[in-house]
């Protein structure tokens, strides 16, 4: 009786431990080909190679990947960079493992024709997602002194469609191939380039606490990751298929076309400006220009450097 | 007529003395027949050959084919203004070599 | 095929049913073609209107239900802001709206952040249907922060009732709904709430995919941004947009027609999906902002159309070839004469003059062809029948003719020399008619040492001037035989003539008496041209002659006559007008100068020989032109007697040698005669050749004869004459050697005749009897004085 509880007792101990070692990886959002990389390297068996066990839960469509990090439910995450500052400048014990994003995916989207310029915002209503980026919109708001009345959707564009709205922050890979496809063609698109703030985006983040605890299986997990992307950048046409297996498997209505340019989207984002080829790394003077910004609008009190947003 | 036949320079000269008509004809041809040899030179001497008809002319003729023939040579030379005459007026003088 | 080709060509009734079938095809496709469009017109317009009907009466009918929806949620809302105060109460409201309305499956009321402060962010009474129950809940949670749901937020915006974007439903059940928000304001008009009603698609969706107007029809809904809410392929539903899946396409149409739909039109395009062709037919769903659309084939809506058209084609066809072949039967029934007549003029034409022509029982055209033929049939027999009598006429005629001018020939002497024996008399003649018989004439004859002669014409030629003619040769000789003047035969002649003249014809005569003894001629001239007088020493001069008058004209005419005295050794050549109105091919005239010339310069005496130059010398000048009038010449020539003059003669033997002797003879001839060497020499030339000729040719081998010489010396000239009474010899048949062959070529004879004609001004042969005689003339200078 004793060996059998102690035999329990050590699987379970074990599976704990299995368990503790288990990197629970919640993207930002619901399954996609935001997050192909990370599908490949999952059923390509790279993470298996590497020797980590990867499991990857979604998060519902209100609720952050953050907040499933900070519960405990998930311990890697993407998340933006300017986030990412952010929050560990404020305490949150995350560690950025892998840079995918080089360049910024997000835009305006203008609604109304007499829209010309950033400036022509003045006290208008823009749409804007209720998780990330609202914060860095809200430090451009001030930046152009805009006064922007954001205006909070989920998912759809339908905000923009009714015309509720008079601009719409959006993804070059998600809304902006919503709006194209809703008839609004030839809509004027503000890039972030184009007013001084392209900065990078995604990022892979892994809690401190197991990057301190396994730090090989962190770096592992984050070499089997890129290895995933750079799989994808050569395999777009089998990535895809995998993306849609995996949407099917969430039951997540996928239109093929959608996906297609969304991989594309990403792909291209990975770039620097003026690149074919993905860096993975991250940029110190856009890490520094996030600094300012933040520090600017008091939003932190001190920048950030490369090397402590990788936890080193 | 009479016939002398000398040898002059390589060449055979038939002297034409008198008439060269119907009657007389007949001699001449027959004395020039032996005189046809290969490449032989005749000359016919007219200077006092006083006349000639068309037997004459026939013997002429004959004489100078049968020269041709072997490859000779036939010349007729000193005639007198009417045989010259007789032979102009029969086309003998373009045919003949005539000194 | 090319036999069909002869077919073609050779069958009229083909040709012409060919022709009514083209026609008729021509017509029948035009108004076809007319009615067609009109019918497609007509059709199209019917199914449009069809399909368009259907559309309307299902969009009816969603409207209908859309409105009664609304309608109780709007009611609702009042009973709502009655019950503000009681939040519990609300949850009835919610209950009481799903149960009333079997089309709404739940209903809530949501307020803004914090309006119960009790309730916190949320608050939002829900009431749903499950399983057959009405049940109630809050539906505002953390996961689910309603206030920033579309149907919350976008009325909440636009201050309006708002049909939100079909979704799907969060029990995951593959539900597609919508949520009518309807905005609710307190008293002071702030915005408070937002109450919705909850509709499934589902009812929609059967509403839509019902509109079946024809058999392949399919249909679709869209929302406000294309995005499909009804399709056929459900993959499609709510993931992609009508935009979208148009440009995958390359279909700008298609784009321009979601434009249209999500614009709120109606109306109707146009597209292709996998080779066939669609028209799709569109309206929209006021309430809601979205469209309904059915795509009908192309070919099920003409579907009608096209199986008309087929049956009308093929009954066409079948129409036009009966009726071509019927066509064809009845032309070639009716045009079947044709080719009986036909036949029947082959028939003719191969010589069966007499084929009867078929029978024509009609009384059109071919009636009048027949008729046409049959006066054909008998021109032709007719003519036919004359032509055989005219020429079986003409060919008498040519045989009279012919018959008729050897009788005229023999009325003319033809013998040649007429008095061989006489050597001071010598004449020939040559009369050539310009067609078979003449009107010109001749005659001489020699009675008491007097040559009488007439020469004569006839006015006009052929058969009447013959007639004349001959009577004319026939009084002549009968009244010279015993009138003695030529003025007196003359006007006999004329008397004779006059009387029954009655086609008025005339002739001219030259009548003349030569005495031979003394050389006087007397003559009478009847308006005929005069004679040329050739003298002894050369030249010619014409006879001047009185012309009197013409026989025939005037009985009772007084004639002149008139006399000359002719010198020996001188001609006179008599002519009839025919000779010096010879013409060429240009009409020239031969002309009585060119005679003359040719005369003066005849050095000859011999009457043949000029004779023979001066026909000769007309066939030159007219070449190849057709004679155009009766040719006579009658020449005389009055030589020396015998014995007179100078006479040499010497006699020859056949042997060689003898032309030594004749050498000999003129040898003492020319010194005698004072002639020049040359001269001299060529006369020896020329003797010796005749004279060899005769000696070697004239007679048999072996036999000895002898012949003679004689050499007359008249005036300038020398004639000599050879007679002999060998075989007869030509020497002026052989033709000339021609001097300007090469020597090869040239044949050793000839020369000698070549030479004697070069020499001699005149050679002439003649055979009298049994003798040769050749005659030659050398014209010698003049003797200068004495030697």
């Amino acid at each position: 009786m004793k060996l059998k509880q102690l035999l329990i007792a050590l699987m379970v101990f074990v599976g704990v431990g299995a368990q503790a070692q288990q990197i629970v990886f919640t993207p930002q959002w619901t399954a996609q080909s935001q997050f192909a990389g990370y599908y490949v390297a999952q059923e390509m068996g790279f993470y298996e190679e590497a020797g980590v066990d990867v499991v990857i839960e979604h998060t519902s469509t209100s609720d952050f990947a953050l907040n499933r990090l900070l519960r405990g439910q998930s311990n890697a995450i993407t998340m933006l960079l300017f986030d990412a500052i952010s929050h560990i400048s404020q305490g949150v014990e995350i560690v950025n493992v892998l840079q995918t994003s080089q360049r910024s995916g997000h835009v305006i989207v203008v609604r109304d024709d007499n829209i010309k310029k950033i400036e022509d915002l003045q006290g208008l209503r823009v749409g804007i997602w209720r998780s990330n980026f609202n914060q860095l919109a809200d430090l451009i708001n001030l930046d152009y002194g805009l006064n922007i009345e954001w205006i909070t959707f989920i998912q759809s564009i339908n905000l923009y469609i009714s015309g509720a709205i008079d601009a719409t922050l959006a993804m070059t890979y998600n809304e902006l191939y919503w709006i194209r496809s809703s008839g609004f063609e030839n809509k004027r698109v503000i890039s972030m380039d184009e007013i001084g703030h392209d900065y990078p985006d995604e990022g892979l983040y892994v809690s401190r606490e197991y990057c301190e605890k396994y730090p090989d299986k962190a770096r592992a997990f984050a070499e089997a990751s890129r290895r995933g992307w750079e799989w994808a950048r050569q395999n777009p046409e089998k990535t895809l298929e995998i993306v849609l297996k995996v949407m099917e498997r969430e039951h997540v209505p996928a239109s093929r076309r959608h996906q297609e340019w969304m991989l594309n989207e990403v792909l291209k984002l990975q770039c620097p400006q003026g690149a074919s080829e993905p860096s993975f790394a991250l940029d110190p003077e856009k890490v520094d220009a996030l600094n300012r910004l933040l520090v600017r609008y008091g939003r932190i009190n001190k920048g950030l450097s490369v090397e402590q947003l990788q936890g080193r | 007529m009479d016939i002398t036949i000398l040898k002059e320079n390589g060449a055979t000269i038939v002297n034409i003395v008198g008439r060269l008509d119907t009657v007389t004809s007949p001699e001449l041809d027959q004395a020039v027949k032996p005189l046809i040899d290969l490449g032989a030179t005749i000359v016919f001497d007219c200077e006092q050959m006083d006349y000639v008809s068309s037997s004459g002319l026939r013997v002429v003729l004959s004489t100078h084919k049968q020269l041709a023939a072997v490859g000779g040579r036939f010349i007729v030379r000193n005639l007198n203004n009417e045989v010259r005459s007789v032979f102009d007026l029969t086309g003998f003088s373009r045919l003949l070599t005539i000194e | 095929m090319i036999r069909l080709d002869k077919i073609f060509t050779r069958s009229f009734p083909l040709r012409l049913s060919l022709v009514v079938l083209g026609l008729v095809s021509l017509l029948s496709a035009i108004t076809y073609a007319v009615n067609a469009r009109s019918a497609r017109k007509y059709v199209r317009h019917e199914s449009i209107e069809h399909a368009q009907s259907a559309l309307e009466n299902t969009i009816l009918r969603i409207d209908n239900v859309l409105q009664s929806v609304e309608v109780a949620i709007q009611n609702q809302s009042w009973m709502v802001k009655e019950n503000l105060k009681y939040p519990e109460r609300l949850y009835s409201i919610t209950e009481h709206i799903v149960q009333n309305n079997d089309f709404i499956a739940g209903s809530a009321i949501a307020f803004e952040p914090h309006y119960y402060k009790e309730h916190g962010l949320f608050f939002s009474p829900y009431s749903y249907r499950e399983g057959g129950e009405i049940k109630s809940k809050q539906l505002g949670t953390r996961d689910y922060h309603y206030h920033y749901m579309d149907w919350y937020q976008i009325p909440r915006l636009l201050n309006t009732p708002y049909w939100s974007e079909p979704y799907y439903d969060e029990g995951g059940a593959n539900i597609i709904m919508t949520t009518y928000s309807y905005p609710i304001y307190d008293q002071q008009g702030k915005f408070i709430a937002i109450i919705t009603a909850d509709l499934s698609l589902e009812w929609f969706a059967e509403q839509v995919n019902s509109i079946k107007p024809y058999p392949n029809a399919y249909n679709m809904m869209i929302g406000r941004g294309g995005t499909f809410l009804v399709h056929d392929r459900k993959e499609q539903i709510l993931n992609e947009t009508m935009f979208a899946s148009a440009r995958s396409n390359d279909d700008e149409g298609l784009v321009a027609v979601a434009h249209e739909m999500v614009g709120g039109q109606r109306g109707m395009g146009e597209f292709e999906r996998q080779g066939k062709h669609f028209y799709l037919f569109y309206a929209p769903v006021k309430a809601t902002g979205w469209s309904v659309a059915v795509a009908c084939l192309h070919s099920d809506i003409f579907a009608g159309v096209e199986s008309a058209r087929k049956y009308s084609y093929i009954l066409g066809i079948i129409g036009l070839m009966l009726m071509t072949f019927i066509c064809f039967l009845t032309i070639r029934r009716m045009t079947a004469p044709l080719t009986l007549i036909a036949d029947a003029a082959m028939d003719i034409a191969q010589g069966n003059l007499k084929t009867k022509l078929p029978e024509i029982s009609s009384h059109d055209e071919m009636r009048t062809l027949h008729d046409s033929f049959a006066d054909m049939q008998q021109s032709l027999l007719r003519y036919i029948d004359e032509l055989k009598t005219s020429t079986a006429n003409k060919e008498r005629i040519e045989s009279e003719l012919r018959i008729a001018r050897s009788i005229q020939m023999g009325m003319v002497p033809k013998i040649f020399p007429p008095f061989p024996e006489r050597e001071d008399i010598d004449l020939y003649a040559k009369l050539r008619p310009a067609r078979e018989v003449g009107g010109d004439l001749y005659d001489f004859f020699i009675e008491d040492e007097k040559l009488y002669f007439i020469i004569g014409d006839v006015s006009g030629k052929g058969v009447p001037a013959s007639l004349v003619m001959a009577v004319t040769c026939r009084l002549f000789r009968t009244i010279a035989s015993y009138i003695t003047t030529p003025e007196g035969i003359v006007a006999t002649l004329n008397e004779a003539l006059s009387e029954s003249n009655e086609s008025n014809m005339f002739c001219t005569a030259f009548v003349g008496i030569l005495d031979l003894k003394s050389g006087e001629l007397n003559y009478c001239n009847a308006g005929h041209n005069p004679p040329v007088v050739l003298l002894p020493k050369g030249g010619a001069t014409t006879l001047s002659v009185i012309p009197n008058l013409a026989l025939g004209i005037w009985n009772g005419f007084a004639y002149q006559g008139e006399t000359y005295q002719m010198q020996r050794g001188s001609m006179l050549f008599m002519y009839t007008d025919g000779v010096t109105e010879a013409e060429d091919v240009n009409k020239v005239l031969y002309g009585d100068q060119r005679l003359l010339e040719l005369l003066e310069k005849q050095p000859s005496r011999s009457p043949r020989i000029i004779t023979d130059h001066v026909l000769s010398d007309i066939a030159l000048h007219a070449k190849d032109a057709e004679q155009s009038d009766d040719i006579t010449i009658l020449c005389c020539s009055l030589d020396y007697l015998p014995d007179e003059q100078d006479c040499r003669k010497i006699v020859l033997h056949n042997r060689i040698e003898e032309i030594g002797r004749m050498a000999t003879f003129l040898e003492e001839m020319g010194e005698e005669l004072n002639l020049s060497p040359e001269v001299s020499f060529n006369i020896h030339l020329a003797l010796e050749e005749a004279v060899s000729n005769v000696i070697m040719y004239a007679y048999p081998q072996g036999e000895e004869h002898a012949f003679a010489l004689t050499v007359r010396h008249v005036d300038n000239r020398l004639i000599f004459k050879i007679i002999d009474t060998g075989k007869e010899f030509d020497p002026t048949r052989q033709p000339d050697a021609d001097v300007t062959l090469s020597l090869e070529e040239r044949p050793i004879g000839g020369l000698g005749i070549f030479l004697i004609r070069r020499i001699m001004q005149a050679v002439e042969y003649r055979r009298v009897g049994d003798k040769n005689i050749l005659t030659m003339v050398k014209v010698i200078e003049e003797e200068v004085t004495e030697n």
